[in-house]
């Protein structure tokens, strides 16, 4: 059986799905199953076990040239077309759409048998087909205060997975991030004492955005009065709000590190690993710090509603600004002059911070934040499997042993040298299909790779250590030249063979193939 | 190889008089080097001054190159239209693959097809009415002809080593054959291609 998911874009919106993913294959375990992402998200998949085929598409460029370059409408146009064409060819049985409208179309334009999660069609516009997706619309539109329910669980309903007390969220961090990582932090970085915590500053939308200098007094909290050192993160964006904590903590600075605009999806996920724990509003590097296994204080306000999008998990904090109009629908037209933010205030989050740092040292969580809206909850699991939120001021609603913070441990990694194939591989494959620039762009990917792989794939051999040396002198200067041809024959009769020999060696088994003529 | 020169000239006189006799008296300008492949087939550098070069097809197997390249083509279009000739290892991998379809190829650099014609036995290709050259042409010429083409099905691909040496003048190509096979998709699969629509304007919103 072929499924599709589609969701190409907001990386915690993807990772809020990698445990339906799950579902999905232990309920139909000899199916394949492909999902449609943003070519930026594509490396919130790359090792994920329940992820057959990740079809990336240049979502975010297609937007922006639609509606700033109108010239490009015929590329585009045609691009999806193809894509399209190539999608109703894979002929899938099920496509379980989390793109809205977009995605229904899409899914409509496909022709699969089984739509979950929001279908198309001429005649009748946008509809749902499943009962589940029905039923989340209309108590999202019509009482969203109602739903009890974090949409991890929604997302499994809909495609009909089991519930079970291992639903989680699911991101592996790669041995060369995680390397990387400890290169930027500095070697024993708080990593055994865990004094470090991340900040993350921005946020997707302003209205879910606290306001900056809140944020740069928790920090000067964390650093001066409770010893932390303090990793800010955050988009290129938020660089002038990082360096502007950076120069007023300048006697501070060696417990200070700004990667905000440094990072990767990866080296983000391995240094939100290497925290222990990450305050942040709604946002994306939320869900990751939990799909890692990293406790989360989130700052809710606004159109941020916990129930629906509480960090996944057992024992993360979520301060809520419980106001009667909250959930907001349109924070544009607030006629509160956005109260609901105003009243997390920086001593109720530090008050918060500190109940949930005793929470996680196993002491009693005292609460009392002094504000009637700003409220205190804790994530655990329900009797039905499913995420609850328990209020911080009524420990007696605790279950028997308090929720014990989680650490997800079951990492999978793609073997090095097989993801030096399967990188090469798509470097021939834009080179061959006339894209140039991603082809280049990949090739730097890819021989960075191989510079972190490198002592485990040639492992010592002196004619492989050779070899490499004279790849490095072909590739080198193909790149200046923009010479296509040459890095194409570096990587097919040059690297890979290193890779096979190397695999080969591992095996104990023979290498018959030699260095090509051609490589001398 | 002035084998395969004298047979691709005579097949070329047959059906492209008037490009044959601009490559029976073109002198060539020296800037390809040529050399053998592990596959029997040769290759060439094209040399770019300053000590920068680059090689138009694989320095060891052109032929499995073209395999791959055609292999990334998925299903055939009735009509393919294809820019950079290279030295048509890749055209004639295309034509051997997908002999039912018609292939419109496209080269600006004469030199490059000249020295095609010498390296490779291109008959197959050149004798064949479904194949249509458009060698050294100006860009409103390709135009013209571009917009004239009615099949059923249509699509465009590149040869990155050829068109990557000239890359304002493919541009220009690019940008033309993406507007006919638009103008193409929507006269002939108006449902579909009103659904392609709609997605993009969800895309834009």
């Amino acid at each position: 059986m072929n499924i599709l998911i589609i969701r190409t874009h907001r990386f915690g919106d993807i990772l809020q799905l990698t445990p339906m993913l799950r579902g999905l294959r232990e309920r139909y375990p000899e199916s394949k199953i492909s999902f449609l992402v943003g070519r930026d998200f594509v490396q919130l998949l790359e090792g994920n076990p329940d992820v057959n085929e990740i079809i990336p598409i240049s979502e975010k460029e297609y937007r922006y040239w639609l509606r700033n370059s109108p010239e490009k409408y015929p590329r585009i146009f045609n691009e999806i077309y193809d894509l399209v064409c190539e999608l109703k060819r894979k002929d899938f049985e099920i496509v379980v759409n989390r793109q809205y409208e977009w995605g229904a179309i899409l899914a409509h334009l496909i022709g699969a048998e089984t739509i979950l999660g929001g279908s198309y069609s001429p005649e009748r516009g946008f509809y749902f087909e499943d009962r589940t997706s029905r039923d989340l619309f209309d108590l999202i539109r019509n009482n969203r205060r109602a739903n009890r329910r974090n949409l991890v669980d929604w997302a499994c309903s809909i495609a009909g997975a089991a519930c079970h007390e291992h639903r989680q969220m699911f991101f592996p961090t790669s041995r060369r991030a995680r390397e990387q990582v400890k290169a930027f932090l500095g070697s024993g970085a708080g990593q055994e004492e865990k004094s470090l915590v991340a900040v993350q500053m921005g946020a997707g939308k302003s209205f879910r955005q606290w306001e900056s200098e809140n944020f740069a007094e928790i920090v000067y909290w964390l650093v001066r009065e409770k010893g932390k050192k303090v990793v800010l993160i955050g988009s290129e964006k938020e660089k002038y709000l990082a360096e502007s904590i950076e120069r007023s903590l300048v006697h501070e600075t060696s417990r200070l590190i700004n990667l905000v605009g440094k990072t990767s999806l990866q080296t983000l996920g391995a240094v939100l690993e290497e925290c222990e724990y990450l305050i942040t509003g709604d946002t994306g590097p939320m869900h990751l710090a939990a799909a890692v296994g990293t406790s989360v204080m989130a700052l809710f306000f606004g159109t941020a509603y916990p129930w629906e999008t509480a960090p996944y998990g057992v024992g993360h904090f979520i301060l809520y600004s419980d106001l009667p109009c909250s959930p907001c629908f349109d924070p544009g037209e607030c006629k509160e002059g956005h109260r609901c933010k105003k009243e997390i205030k920086p001593r109720v989050v530090m008050k918060a911070i500190e109940a949930a740092e005793a929470f996680w040292g196993d002491e009693v969580l005292d609460w009392e934040s002094g504000s009637h809206s700003a409220k205190l909850f804790v994530t655990a699991q329900g009797e039905q499997g499913e995420q609850v939120l328990l209020s911080a001021r009524d420990e007696t609603h605790f279950p028997s042993g308090k929720p014990q913070r989680r650490r997800y441990g079951n990492r999978t990694e793609l073997p090095q040298r097989e993801s030096l194939l399967i990188k090469g591989e798509q470097v021939i494959q834009a080179f061959l299909r006339g894209e140039a620039d991603r082809g280049f762009s990949s090739f730097a990917d890819y021989f960075d790779a191989w510079l972190v792989s490198k002592e485990t794939v040639i492992n010592g051999d002196l004619e492989m250590q050779r070899a490499f040396s004279h790849l490095l002198g072909e590739c080198l200067p193909a790149m200046e030249n923009r010479d296509v041809v040459t890095l194409i024959d570096t990587i097919e009769y040059g690297f890979k063979p290193l890779i096979e020999r190397s695999l080969f060696q591992n095996h104990d088994l023979e290498m018959g193939r030699s260095y090509p003529e051609g490589f001398s | 190889m002035r084998d395969d020169f004298h047979k691709n000239l005579h097949t070329l006189r047959e059906r492209y008089p008037v490009l044959a006799h601009r490559f029976a008296d073109l002198a060539p300008k020296f800037t390809w080097e040529i050399y053998p492949t592990s596959d029997g087939l040769r290759t060439a550098k094209k040399i770019l001054g300053e000590g920068q070069f680059r090689y138009i097809h694989s320095r060891v197997s052109p032929k499995k190159e073209a395999e791959k390249w055609t292999g990334l083509l998925g299903s055939a279009a009735e009509t393919v239209v294809v820019s950079g000739f290279g030295l048509g290892y890749h055209l004639l991998g295309l034509h051997g693959s997908y002999p039912r379809s018609s292939l419109v190829i496209i080269e600006v650099d004469l030199e490059l097809f000249q020295l095609a014609l010498k390296l490779a036995n291109l008959t197959p290709i050149l004798r064949d009415p479904k194949v249509h050259l458009l060698i050294g042409e100006d860009i409103p010429v390709i135009e013209e002809f571009l917009k004239s083409l009615s099949p059923t099905s249509i699509t465009y691909r590149e040869f990155l080593p050829s068109t990557d040496l000239h890359p304002e003048y493919y541009r220009s190509v690019r940008k033309i054959a993406e507007n006919c096979i638009l103008r193409h998709r929507l006269r002939k699969d108006r449902e579909f291609s009103r659904g392609i629509m709609r997605l993009l304007d969800e895309t834009k919103a």
